[in-house]
């Protein structure tokens, strides 16, 4: 049965999936919404980066989407499916369907405008689970799609903070950890994969050899540039450790800025300018001769602590959602941070959080067993 | 009380309402919340003779036409979206006040453009039709557009109608894949 835009049906089973005809068009979210239609918490939500819900009722496994709805908490009246594009609108994709066998629900690119879109609603209504095709959204995107659900959404930092203090190296400030917000805070980054302590690690399905370029981006918060005070300079580098035992460094300080065709960094920002931060790009077609690459930030000048630089690092795999982690919760006299690793393990790629804080080089290259041979650098 | 009618039912409103003349017909709906062309309803009641049809369009109540000439129908003004909390629209009946030639008035709801606009009640968030009796300011009886009309795009709530000698009230419920226009041309 065909359910058309604003069509409802009831569902007469607990256990039924709904499946995407096509994969990877975009990055679905599921809102799980009280009766005010608002979100209730952290765990109201179900995406790539926290794919089911802590009880179960809803599961996102690649194409499809299982419901339990035997578990659904009381206090959950509706569920809203929705997908959102990180770039262009709807009317650029080609049509797709949410499906199982009972129910169909088309969605044509015709006419869109939106980068955000509701597809369905599982509700509740007179006692019964009933579902309502939508075909409604938002211009805007992700943001004012989780707004109308009661969440923020977190902007990418673009300025820093109005403060009188001149960072000076003494100037300790006393790290903040906005990642152990409480509960209740309603904040999440929707669209990407967060990997945290709790979830350190993730396969990235795909075997060595087999995988685009990958983009390892670094990005912080702007700095004031003025006479007395220079912009905060954080620097992108990476590890490198190939299969056959060589291994070698990339990074700004000492000009090691590619090696061969297997990895490269895009150009140096000093100022944190550019809205990009720093880039490594990895190729993915060569992984096979590599066992691990390590990606490192250290604070070059500027700030002496990460909390007031705020860091973002984000991997950028073909295909999948940002997989990103923040540098915030580091300590003032470490200046360095081993941030993440690219593991091939048996020909496969895994993505790994490390986020430890170190001195520097030295102290990281002992903790790792890189074992190479450090001197003092300049750029 | 408050009586709730199924589709069909029929009730003689001056015994279940002790004899009111006086009733609201309410029609609300929630703004639209996601982007795109705002959902604009229509209430709209016309007065009909003996023959099933209105005397003139004059007795056809809708956006242009706020009220009646004889005062027994007043449109209290025409909502383009849905702003605002209860009825978003509505239209007053005052039966004492309707001629003797009028036999039967029927309360519709529309949705104003839907075909170029590609809409339908279960596009629009908590859409609904009722009718209140002002003598108690009870309920008669509610529908829910959005849930129950979700295909549609106009529905014929109810009809009040003369029975011997008394007004009584059929809830008729239909829905219909109609433009307003459509939907009041077919009263004349």
């Amino acid at each position: 049965m065909e359910l058309t835009a604003g069509a409802n049906a009831p569902i007469d089973t607990d256990r039924f999936s709904l499946t995407f005809s096509e994969l990877g068009l975009m990055d679905v979210s599921i809102f799980m919404l009280d009766s005010n239609g608002k979100v209730l918490g952290d765990e109201g939500m179900v995406f790539y980066g926290q794919p089911k819900t802590p009880e179960g009722s809803v599961s996102i496994n690649g194409q499809k989407i299982d419901f339990d709805l035997s578990c659904m908490p009381a206090s959950i009246e509706k569920v809203a499916i929705t997908g959102t594009l990180d770039s262009g609108n709807f009317s650029q994709k080609p049509l797709f369907k949410l499906f199982n066998d009972q129910y169909t629900l088309s969605f044509s690119p015709e006419g869109r405008t939106e980068a955000a879109l509701i597809f369905a609603e599982i509700y509740r209504r007179n006692n019964q689970w009933k579902m309502r095709c939508v075909s409604q959204g938002f211009n805007g995107g992700l943001k004012p799609l989780a707004e109308s659900f009661g969440v923020q959404v977190e902007s990418p930092p673009a300025s820093e903070p109005a403060s009188n203090n001149t960072q000076t190296s003494t100037n300790i400030q006393t790290p903040s950890k906005p990642e152990d917000a409480p509960a209740t805070d309603k904040r999440l980054n929707l669209s990407k994969i967060n990997l945290t302590k709790q979830s350190p690690k993730i396969n990235l399905d795909k075997v060595a050899g087999a995988l685009g370029d990958i983009k390892a981006n670094l990005n912080w918060i702007k700095g004031k540039t003025g006479f007395f005070s220079k912009g905060i300079d954080l620097d992108l580098g990476a590890y490198v450790e190939f299969v056959n035992g060589d291994k070698t460094i990339i990074q700004a300080l000492g000009n090691r800025f590619r090696e061969g065709d297997y990895i490269q960094l895009l150009g140096d920002d000093r100022t944190g300018t550019s809205t990009d931060g720093e880039s490594i790009l990895v190729n993915g077609r060569k992984l096979n001769d590599v066992k691990r690459i390590m990606f490192y930030a250290f604070i070059y000048e500027g700030v002496s602590s990460w909390d007031k630089a705020q860091g973002i690092f984000t991997l950028h795999v073909p295909g999948m959602p940002p997989i990103e982690t923040h540098l915030t919760d580091g300590v003032a006299n470490k200046s360095f941070c081993c941030v993440a690793a690219l593991n091939v393990k048996a020909g496969r790629v895994e993505a790994e959080r490390i986020n430890e804080y170190f001195q520097g080089h030295k102290d990281c290259d002992s903790a790792f067993g890189w074992n190479l041979e450090w001197t003092k650098g300049s750029k | 009380m408050a009586i709730n009618l199924e589709k069909g039912q029929r009730i003689n409103l001056e015994k279940e309402s002790g004899g009111a003349k006086q009733f609201r017909i309410g029609l609300g709906w929630d703004a639209r919340a996601t982007d795109g062309t705002d959902f604009d309803l229509d209430a709209c009641a016309a007065m009909l003779q003996e023959n099933g049809k209105a005397a003139s369009s004059s007795d056809i109540i809708y956006f242009n036409n706020l009220s009646s000439a004889c005062g027994g129908l007043i449109h209290q003004g025409d909502n383009l979206t849905g702003d605002g909390d209860g009825d978003d629209e509505v239209i007053n009946v005052d039966l004492s006040k309707v001629p003797e030639s009028v036999q039967k008035i029927v309360f519709a709801a529309a949705i104003y453009k839907a075909g170029e606009r590609s809409q339908n009640f279960g596009q629009v968030q908590n859409a609904f039709i009722r009718a209140v009796n002002l003598g108690n300011n009870e309920e008669v009886i509610r529908y829910d557009l959005s849930e129950d009309y979700s295909v549609n795009t106009a529905v014929t709530f109810g009809e009040l109608y003369r029975h011997n000698g008394e007004w009584k009230f059929n809830a008729t419920g239909e829905g219909h894949k109609m433009e307003v226009g459509e939907l009041l041309n077919s009263f004349l």
